[in-house]
């Protein structure tokens, strides 16, 4: 690899997501203060602010989605640290490490749907009651989904972060020497609670905060979830502020440009309201340290922890398992538990409608996945240029740069993009899609092989190098060659990000562009749940066919290589 | 003269790291280089592999076969280097590790019987599609050899090079490498600890820290 163009890869990649980012926010902010030549508003006012107080629901809808984000965010993070002390480190732990991936893949809206028929008052959970006790004969009028409280939305996004802060934080936990610490606290006469809660959370937590702010981030300000599982009148903020970019009323973009510059606001005071509380917590955290008490922890840690873990466990596969029941359901009466009749109807049907979408959303997924590997490879091998020439170079400190596009809510720039790429006369191309998905894919990317490509003992470059005199022979042969897992893995992840991308596929295409996941959420609203499971199914079985394809190929390319073998590092 | 090293020194932040060097070296010498941890030993490798981080400053003058190596990338200097780990390349086997270090320009007839013969030169007939990771650490150490002998190279490194080898392999794979080399009319440059690794005629540098 010539390495002079190796500095190009960074500034390339930082301008591949950033600016998207940074011009969509100049492009939300301008019209929410009332500038928008387009539709002839051409004078700076608040009127889009308040235009959007007196819309109807707009304050609750602030208080629902500050309610479901922040409670949803809160209750993950402590169901992590709960799982965490009773669990880790044992030999289940590892067990449940190799779900993970899986688990992650599930798309948002796929997720969202399943637990929806689970919970639903006609739904699964209800049916087992009814078959179990007799009672009710009819589905109920609860609301068990899409409650106006917002209780449905806030169990569907905890459910689906605490996988992701469980596996953020098993990537950091290994440095931290658990098992020693807590072995040093038991000598000291102090139980592992303690010893969590005072030696290894805050540590633990100084590495979490990054994804922990993103996951505030994301509820704050999610919408496809919130679409199938939020509740309607009025929704969340983030749905409310969609709903007006959509508007046939073309001027109700503007205060729906406020609406997203709040969800921006609001992200932005919740994370630096998180980030004053660390202090006080730490100082608790450090007279609890010094206060010299052994207490007994309940010893019901490890129960309380299961109640937790069993439930989540079987809720993301009675999930799977009813959504494909129901893609498979012809008549299917409450209170049965499965279908009366299995028919093939809606997956003989469904290709008619499916065939497009799934076409668009592989070529944008595996084109965006590709393009994020290559920039984010050619920015690693910077780095190790970098290296080379000042061995005391990290790039560490930037890590916060590639968290941008996840902190800043989705909503508070994508309108403001896709107004300035209207006025580019950009809209509705196919490359812009990937590039809006590329925001997301990349920083995902990097932080999936930045630490295998780190990891990579520079010495086998070395020896490459003096043995075949061939700078790109090495770095394909040598290096390359030995990195085909992370590589692989890398690029499932990258897919699985854009497949799970929802509104930047809504507000790029204009409604010109449907992929599996638009056409998806969608169908949410409808009641038509044979098509809602299939397209779920097939939502959520393109991720995991790119897990098994990726981890099955570096199988087969190192079957005979024993030392690069799956549990072999 | 194959090998020489002119008023050689090494300084970080205007720090010499040890006293200037000057050695020569024929076909077949084999020097060894000792000095306590933090002298600078591996220090010296890297500028002579090629590999020296730009912080260190560079004064003096390393030539290879009358032609200085200062200014030539690491893939042209066309010097083998053997660390105390063998980094077999995991992800090939044994035959595609040693094609890999051969020149290029040969057919696939002539790149077998090569690398055949080099085997049979370590006692390993017949060991061409082995998984490198079923070797035993003898094993190992000796193909990591060939691969750089394979190579052709026209000067050699030896980084503690039979430090992680058991006691009783050490004495008789040291002996085969150093046969090697003065088979090949090499020169050669061998780091170490160990006082009993220096083979008997051969020249010993002692790096002194220069502000000793």
């Amino acid at each position: 690899m010539s390495t002079r163009i190796l500095p190009w890869f960074p500034r390339l990649l930082l301008l591949a997501f950033l600016s998207p980012v940074v011009v969509g926010l100049a492009g939300t902010w301008l019209p929410a203060f009332g500038w928008f030549p387009a539709l002839g508003q051409r004078s700076f006012s608040l009127t889009p602010w308040t235009d959007l107080l007196h819309y109807p629901g707009a304050l609750s809808a602030l208080r629902l989605s500050l309610l479901t984000g922040l409670g949803s965010s809160l209750l993950a993070l402590g169901a992590t640290l709960l799982i965490l002390m009773a669990f880790y480190p044992s030999r289940g732990f590892r067990r449940l490490e190799k779900l993970l991936a899986p688990i992650l893949s599930v798309p948002h809206a796929a997720f969202a749907i399943g637990i929806g028929f689970l919970v639903a008052p006609s739904g699964w959970l209800v049916r087992w009651l009814a078959v179990l006790t007799g009672w009710p004969d009819y589905p109920p009028n609860w609301m068990t989904f899409r409650d106006p409280y917002g209780l449905s939305l806030m169990l569907v996004l905890a459910l689906k972060e605490i996988p992701f802060l469980l596996f953020m934080a098993l990537a950091s936990l290994p440095a931290l020497k658990v098992e020693k610490t807590l072995w040093l606290g038991a000598s000291l006469g102090y139980r592992p609670g303690k010893v969590w809660l005072t030696l290894i959370w805050p540590v633990l937590y100084s590495r979490l905060r990054l994804p922990f702010y993103a996951v505030i981030a994301f509820s704050l300000s999610v919408v496809d979830i919130a679409l199938i599982a939020g509740p309607t009148a009025p929704p969340t903020l983030a749905v409310m502020a969609t709903r007006l970019f959509n508007d046939p009323d073309l001027l109700l973009r503007l205060p729906g440009a406020a609406a997203a510059t709040t969800l921006l606001l609001v992200t932005v005071l919740t994370l630096a309201v998180m980030y004053g509380l660390e202090r006080p917590l730490r100082a608790i955290s450090l007279y609890l340290l010094g206060n010299g008490k052994r207490p007994r922890f309940p010893t019901g840690l490890r129960l309380g922890a299961s109640l937790l873990l069993i439930p989540g466990i079987l809720f993301y596969l009675a999930s799977l398992l009813v959504l494909i029941l129901w893609s498979f359901a012809g008549q299917w009466r409450f209170p049965d538990l499965w279908p009366g009749q299995f028919s093939a109807s809606t997956w003989t049907t469904a290709p008619d409608r499916l065939l497009e979408p799934l076409w668009l959303t592989l070529s944008t997924g595996l084109t965006a996945a590709i393009i994020a590997l290559v920039l984010v490879v050619g920015a690693l091998e910077n780095e190790v240029r970098l290296r080379q020439q000042q061995p005391a170079f990290t790039a560490q400190r930037l890590i916060w740069v590639l968290y941008l596009p996840l902190l800043v809510p989705q909503i508070a720039f994508l309108f403001g993009f896709q107004v300035s790429l209207a006025w580019l006369n950009l809209g509705g191309r196919w490359w812009v899609l990937v590039w809006s998905h590329l925001v997301f894919v990349l920083p995902y990317t990097f932080l999936t092989l930045s630490g295998p490509y780190r990891a990579f003992d520079e010495r086998y470059t070395w020896v490459g190098l003096s043995l075949s005199g061939h700078r790109l022979r090495t770095f394909w042969h040598i290096k390359l060659g030995q990195l085909w897992r992370p590589i692989g893995y890398t690029l499932a992840t990258g897919f699985a990000v854009s497949v799970a991308q929802y509104l930047p596929t809504l507000f790029i295409g204009g409604g010109r562009f449907a992929t599996v996941t638009t056409e998806a959420v969608s169908l949410a609203s409808g009641s038509n749940r044979r098509s809602m499971a299939v397209y779920a199914l097939v939502q959520q079985s393109l991720p995991l066919a790119g897990f098994a394809l990726a981890l099955g190929l570096a199988a087969w390319r190192y079957r005979h290589h024993r030392a690069l073998q799956q549990g072999q590092t | 003269m194959a090998f020489e090293i002119d008023q050689l020194s090494l300084a970080l932040n205007h720090q010499p790291l040890f006293q200037p060097i000057t050695m020569q070296l024929e076909p077949g010498d084999i020097a060894t280089v000792m000095g306590p941890s933090g002298s600078g030993k591996s220090t010296l490798l890297a500028a002579i592999s090629g590999t020296l981080p730009p912080l260190f400053k560079l004064s003096g003058d390393i030539r290879l076969h009358g032609q200085s190596l200062l200014t030539v990338p690491i893939e042209q200097r066309q010097v083998g280097i053997l660390f105390q780990d063998d980094l077999l390349f995991p992800h090939l086997n044994l035959y595609q590790n040693l094609v890999f270090a051969l020149p290029g320009g040969l057919s696939r007839e002539q790149q077998r019987e090569r690398i055949a013969s080099a085997l049979g030169s370590a006692g390993l007939t017949g060991f061409e599609q082995r998984d490198v990771a079923t070797l035993s650490g003898g094993q190992r150490a000796r193909i990591s050899l060939l691969r750089t002998l394979l190579a052709e190279p026209r000067l050699i490194l030896l980084d503690e090079p039979f430090s992680k080898l058991d006691q009783h392999l050490r004495g008789q794979f040291r002996d085969w490498v150093f046969g090697r080399i003065l088979e090949l009319g090499i020169p050669a440059l061998m780091v170490t600890h160990d006082p009993a690794d220096r083979p008997d005629q051969g020249q010993l540098i002692e790096l002194e820290t220069a502000h000793a």
